[in-house]
Order: structure tokens, then C-alpha cells, then sequence
């Protein structure tokens, strides 16, 4: 296997595509209000209306999104240049889990140093994982290590369902694509409708609800005091079911389709 | 010295086979002709090579390892193919970089010799070359990788008639510097009529002939005389096809003649060139199989 | 050079005429180096084994040599060694052809030499 030589390309390319988008976004969020504001001339401005406190998450959660869901370009590319499947799967597999860990690094880093200047940060670095979890050992620094592990999980969890959805699609043309696409969430609506009114299928999210609140590790305690492992053990196994699933919709490339 | 054994390979794509059980050695400093006519599966056949596509039955193994999603094996071959894999927004430049990354041993003196041959500006991206120039880029990193074994598929698609020259001129140039295994597919037997020493011959989906060309030159006949003679002359034998004007006939044999035979003085054997046999094998009047 | 690639003859053999027709017209003098398989195999397109299978024809002739990492060189006799050999193959290669073609025009002999006589402007 040529891992290591994928892993290093696509890591670079990953991450140049990751900083262009941080700049993107703190061009449009940052930069362009505040000129608007100095233009538009003469109102009280603070610096920490043009910092909000979860820039660098927005963009890293929408980058793996459209990171994670294209796969098919970077196959192609790859299979001209003579690398299999698995182990361009394994590279993007890698370079996710490393852009997900740098960038929340990264965002923590910016956190931290906006802290005493932005008015919006309410002290919270770990976020909601923070303010749910970080009360649960007696050891603070477990306190404060466990909710940044789920954070990653998390984001994980969430770019795997994305590369799940995109290798899936990148197994059709086009055509069947766009059906999907649009034939998938019109399933649903069209479900809700029907069944809007139907007590037994109401019933049932109140058994969904029951499953979700053990994956949120709500064990009758107070908020922060909640069980880390459960959504631990859950995190895990979804992201590894459609990690899994990814996988095997990968092996099935080809090119032409 | 690398090869490539494909075993059994059959190829279906719902319910038209496209291969049928076709086994093939590729193997030392050869150029091989993939002749065969539109849609004869020639394509195909490249990309299973590559594993571009799986075949439906059938391995290929290349140095002995199988070739699916094996890295080591598919990194000794470089397939040049009319679908265009690399990014559009990716200079010229840029995409010679890349491949060196994974082909190591890239020419890049020679890949800049030849973009200026063939005046394909380097700082131009892939997705605003013409087709020809596409086709042209990707001949050139074809030349210039240090695979060891070269698959073109229709590399003059799109190049204008000088092109076309240079290029087969540059292949000849680069094959005698480094000799490897070159597959060239395409329908245009002249263009490569005096390059390939290997004919490989695709119809229905079989290999129909897998044979050098100068063994293959060398049992085909032209038969040309007044139409009784001829026929006389040649019943029995393994005629592929035949050209008549008037009374007058030309009988193409592939096979051995039949030395017992007298031959009258009206009529005269001929050898025949490749893309007359090829036109006699390939147009469906030929039904006998090779003994 | 010009090689036919729709003749029926074999371009290892057209190979090696065009070669020996060039030596014997003097395109390539004698112990003068002959362009190499590679330069020959580039401009006409041909495979460098056929290219080399043709030169080999003319060096068991021994009408080229190949000097060790310089390449293929005319031999001092090679136009002479042509000479003598096209004069050998003069009867069946043209005379013989002649009188044939002649028989099927009904031309007898003495038509034939005083054509001949013509032809070298004697008559």
C-alpha cells in the first residue's frame, strides 16, 4: 500500500482547502461587515460584535460536510495514478479524523485568545459537550478532556454520515443522483403528512425519545453531571457502521460508472 | 522484467458480454497492437487491466500479485485512456507534479520537451483544453512516467494530423530509449501498422488473434486471378474474404497455402498488408474458427 | 527514404533496401556512419526491432559494420559489394521480365535489341 504517500497528499490538499475556507469566511463574517460598518459611517462599534465565538466551528463542521461527501473526484484521481480503493479510503479516513482534531485545536486556540475580548463567550470553550458532561468525574482534568473527545466524536459522527451519503452517490450517475436527492427527503415529508395525524406512529417518537436521551447520557441528574460513556459508546458505533458502510460502498467504485 | 496475466477474464454489463473468457500474457519490451473495431471490447479490457472496473469473472495479475486495489501492481501500469480523470482545475504543471508524487521516476525534462513540441501551454488548466489538447497532455505524461507498462487507449483521438506524427514519432523515440510494454488500442490500423510488433485482435468479445505480426503477415495471402482459377485455387483453404472486379478475383487466405497445389500461371499469390487482413477478419464474413 | 506500409513486402526487408539503395547511390559513403535505429525507427515510425532486424540483413551482407557505441558504419566496399551483386540479379530481375513481356506483346528478338539499341541512343 502507498498510504502513507495518499495520506500526505491528500492531508495537503485537505488542508490548504480548509485554510482558504477560513479565510473565505472570516473575509465575509468579519471583514466585510466592519467595513460596511465604518462605511455606512459614524455608529459605536466593539470588536467583539465582528468576533463571534463559534466562527471556526461553523466552518470546519461545513467544510467536513462537503469534504467528507465528495469522493468520487478524488477516486478518480487516484485510480489514474494507479492507488487502489482501500487505500484511498484509508487516507481520506485519515485525513478526516486529522482535520477534525486540527481544527478544533485550532478553534480552541482562537477561543482562547478571543476570549477577553469577545463579550459573546460566556466562558464555555468545550461547548455543549462541556456544559453536559464536565461535571461527571471528580477529576478535572477528565472533566475537561472526556467532552472534547466527544466533540471529535462528534464531529466524526457527523462527517461520517456524510462520507457515507457521498460514496453512496458516487456509485450512481448523474441522473439517479438527483433522484435521490430529491426523492429521498419528498419520501419523508410525504411520510409526515400521511402519518402526521396517526397516534401509534406519534407514539413511537416517544419510544425515539427514550433512545435518545440514553444516547445523551441523561441519567436523572442535573446537566453537566450526565453519563459521558454512554454517548461515547454510541458515537463509536455510528460513526462505525457508517464509517463501515463507506467503506464497502468504496470498494465498489469504478470509472467509467 | 514486468508481466501481466489475465486469466479468464469475462465482462458482462447486464446482459451483454462484452468479454468472453480471455486469457493474455503481456510480457517484455513489446509493442502490441489492441486492434479490433468499435465496441469490440477493447476499452473494456484496458480498464479491467487497471481495475478502472471489475471484471464480472477472471483475474488479472500483474508480477504475479492480483491486481484489485493493489497499489504495488497497479502502480507498474499507466492507462492513457479518452476519459479524463484529473481535475479540471488543475494546471498542466501542476497535474505532472502530482503524478510524480506517484509515479516516482517522472521525466519531467522530457514532459517539458514535449509540451513545447506539441505548444501546450503548462500554465493552462485541464478543463480549458481543448479535447485534443487533453488527449495530447495525457499522451505526454503516458511518455514520461516511468511505469513499465504503458496501456494507450486511442491516444491520437482528437490530435490533428501533424500531432498524430509527432506523437507516434515521440513513442517510437522513447520505446527505443527505454524499451517496455506498450498496448495501443485503436481502429486506425495504418497509423500504427509499422509500430506494432504484437497484433491482439478483439471481435465479439473473444481474442481472436494473439500472434506477432510478421507470424501473421506471413500466412496471409492475396490470390488474385480470373475467378475460376482463384476459386479453384483456393477451395478449401481458409478464405477470410474476397475482392472481385469483372471475371476478375481476389481471394484473401489466412492460413497456410496448400504447397500439392499447382498454381496457374494467370493467377498470383500476394502477400497482403495488416489493415487488409484486419478489415477481411473483423467484417463478419469470416466465420471459419482458426484451427 | 520512403517506406510502403500496404506493401506486401515485409518492412524489415524495405527496410534493408532502402538503406542499401541509399549506400549504392552514396547517400551514405563509404565508413560514414549510418543514421542510427532509433534516428530511423522516430522519423518513419517503425518499430526499432524491424528497423534493426533489416540492418542486421546488411551486416551479414557485409555491407555495414557496427562499431561498439557509435553505431552502424559503411564498409569501404559496400557499393562495390551492391554493384557486383545487383549485376548478378540484372538477368533474372529485368531481361528475364523483358522477354516475357515481350513473348505476350509478339515482339520477337531482333524488335527486342533494336529497342535496346534505341534505348541507349545507338540508333
Amino acid at each position: 500500500m502507498k498510504l502513507e504517500k495518499v495520506f500526505k497528499y491528500q492531508l495537503r490538499q485537505g488542508l490548504k482547502s480548509l485554510g482558504w475556507t477560513m479565510v473565505w469566511a472570516v473575509a465575509l463574517v468579519i471583514v466585510l461587515p466592519f467595513i460596511f460598518v465604518i462605511l455606512s459611517g459614524g455608529r459605536q462599534f466593539t470588536v467583539e460584535d465582528f468576533l463571534p465565538f463559534q466562527l471556526l466551528d461553523i466552518v470546519l463542521f461545513v467544510f467536513l460536510m462537503i469534504y467528507s461527501a465528495q469522493t468520487y473526484d478524488g477516486f478518480q484521481l487516484m485510480i489514474q495514478n494507479g492507488i487502489g480503493r482501500k487505500t484511498f479510503f484509508y487516507s481520506r479516513l485519515l485525513t478526516i479524523v486529522t482535520l477534525a482534531l486540527g481544527g478544533h485545536i485550532l478553534s480552541i486556540i482562537y477561543k482562547l485568545l478571543t476570549r477577553p475580548i469577545n463579550v459573546n463567550a460566556e466562558g464555555r470553550i468545550l461547548d455543549v459537550f462541556g456544559e453536559l458532561y464536565d461535571h461527571f468525574f471528580s477529576n478535572g482534568l477528565l472533566n475537561q478532556l472526556l467532552p472534547f473527545v466527544l466533540l471529535i466524536l462528534f464531529t466524526l459522527c457527523f462527517a461520517a454520515s456524510f462520507m457515507f451519503a457521498g460514496s453512496f452517490l458516487s456509485l450512481f450517475e448523474k441522473k439517479i443522483q438527483m433522484l435521490i436527492i430529491i426523492g429521498i427527503p419528498v419520501c419523508l415529508i410525504l411520510t409526515v403528512i400521511f402519518f402526521g395525524n396517526n397516534q401509534a406512529f406519534i407514539s413511537s417518537f416517544s419510544w425515539g425519545g427514550k433512545v435518545i436521551r440514553w444516547i445523551v447520557g441523561e441519567n436523572g441528574s442535573s446537566v453537566g453531571h450526565f453519563n459521558p460513556w454512554n454517548p461515547l459508546l454510541s458515537g463509536l458505533i455510528y460513526s462505525g457502521i457508517l464509517f463501515g458502510g463507506s467503506y464497502y460502498f468504496n470498494l465498489k467504485l469504478k470509472t467509467p460508472k | 522484467m514486468t508481466e501481466v496475466n489475465l486469466t479468464q477474464i469475462s465482462k458482462k454489463f447486464g446482459k451483454s458480454t462484452v468479454l468472453k473468457q480471455i486469457d493474455l500474457t503481456l510480457a517484455g519490451q513489446t509493442i502490441y497492437g489492441l486492434l479490433g473495431r468499435n465496441g469490440a471490447g477493447k476499452s473494456t479490457l484496458l480498464n479491467i487491466i487497471e481495475n478502472r472496473i471489475p471484471a464480472t469473472s477472471g483475474s488479472v495479475q500483474i508480477d504475479g500479485e492480483d491486481n484489485v486495489n493493489n497499489d504495488l501492481a497497479l502502480g507498474k501500469v499507466y492507462l492513457m485512456s479518452e476519459q479524463n480523470l484529473y481535475s479540471n482545475s488543475a494546471k498542466v504543471d501542476q497535474i505532472f507534479r502530482e503524478t510524480a508524487l506517484f509515479y516516482p521516476g517522472f521525466d519531467f525534462e522530457l514532459a517539458h520537451q514535449l509540451t513545447n513540441k506539441f505548444e501546450l501551454n503548462e500554465n493552462l488548466r485541464f478543463g480549458k483544453l481543448s479535447t485534443g489538447y487533453r488527449a495530447v497532455m495525457k499522451d505526454i505524461i503516458a511518455l514520461a512516467v516511468d511505469a513499465e507498462v504503458i496501456l494507450l487507449d486511442e491516444p491520437t483521438l482528437g490530435l490533428d494530423a501533424a500531432h498524430r506524427e509527432l506523437f507516434y514519432q515521440e513513442l517510437m523515440e522513447a520505446y527505443a530509449k527505454r524499451p517496455r510494454i506498450f498496448v495501443i488500442s485503436t481502429h486506425l490500423i495504418e497509423e500504427i501498422a509499422g509500430l506494432i510488433e504484437h497484433v491482439l485482435l478483439l471481435k465479439d468479445g473473444k481474442m481472436m488473434l494473439n500472434d506477432t505480426t510478421e507470424n501473421l503477415l506471413a500466412q496471409s495471402y492475396a490470390i488474385t486471378g480470373p475467378e475460376k482459377q482463384v476459386q479453384e485455387y483456393t477451395a478449401g483453404l481458409n478464405v477470410i474474404g474476397h475482392d472481385s472486379l469483372g471475371k476478375l478475383r481476389s481471394d484473401y487466405v489466412f492460413g497456410e497455402l496448400d504447397d500439392q497445389r499447382i498454381l496457374p500461371d494467370t493467377v498470383s499469390v500476394e502477400g497482403i498488408d495488416l489493415q487488409k487482413l484486419f478489415i477481411n477478419l473483423t467484417n463478419g464474413q469470416w466465420e471459419k474458427e482458426r484451427a | 527514404m520512403q517506406f510502403n506500409f500496404n506493401s506486401s513486402e515485409p518492412l524489415y526487408l524495405q527496410v534493408a533496401a532502402q538503406i542499401e539503395n541509399a549506400i549504392f547511390l552514396g547517400s551514405f559513403a563509404a565508413n560514414e556512419q549510418i543514421p542510427s535505429t532509433t534516428e530511423i525507427s522516430r522519423d518513419f515510425k517503425i518499430n526499432p526491432a524491424t528497423v534493426l532486424k533489416g540492418m542486421n540483413i546488411l551486416v551479414n551482407d557485409g555491407l555495414i559494420e557496427k562499431k561498439r557505441g557509435l553505431g552502424m558504419f559503411v564498409l569501404a566496399d559496400a557499393q562495390e559489394k551492391i554493384r557486383v551483386k545487383r549485376q548478378n540479379e540484372f538477368f533474372h530481375d529485368y531481361i528475364q521480365k523483358m522477354i516475357v513481356e515481350a513473348r505476350n506483346l509478339g515482339l520477337g528478338k531482333e524488335a527486342v535489341i533494336s529497342l535496346v539499341e534505341k534505348g541507349f541512343g545507338e540508333k
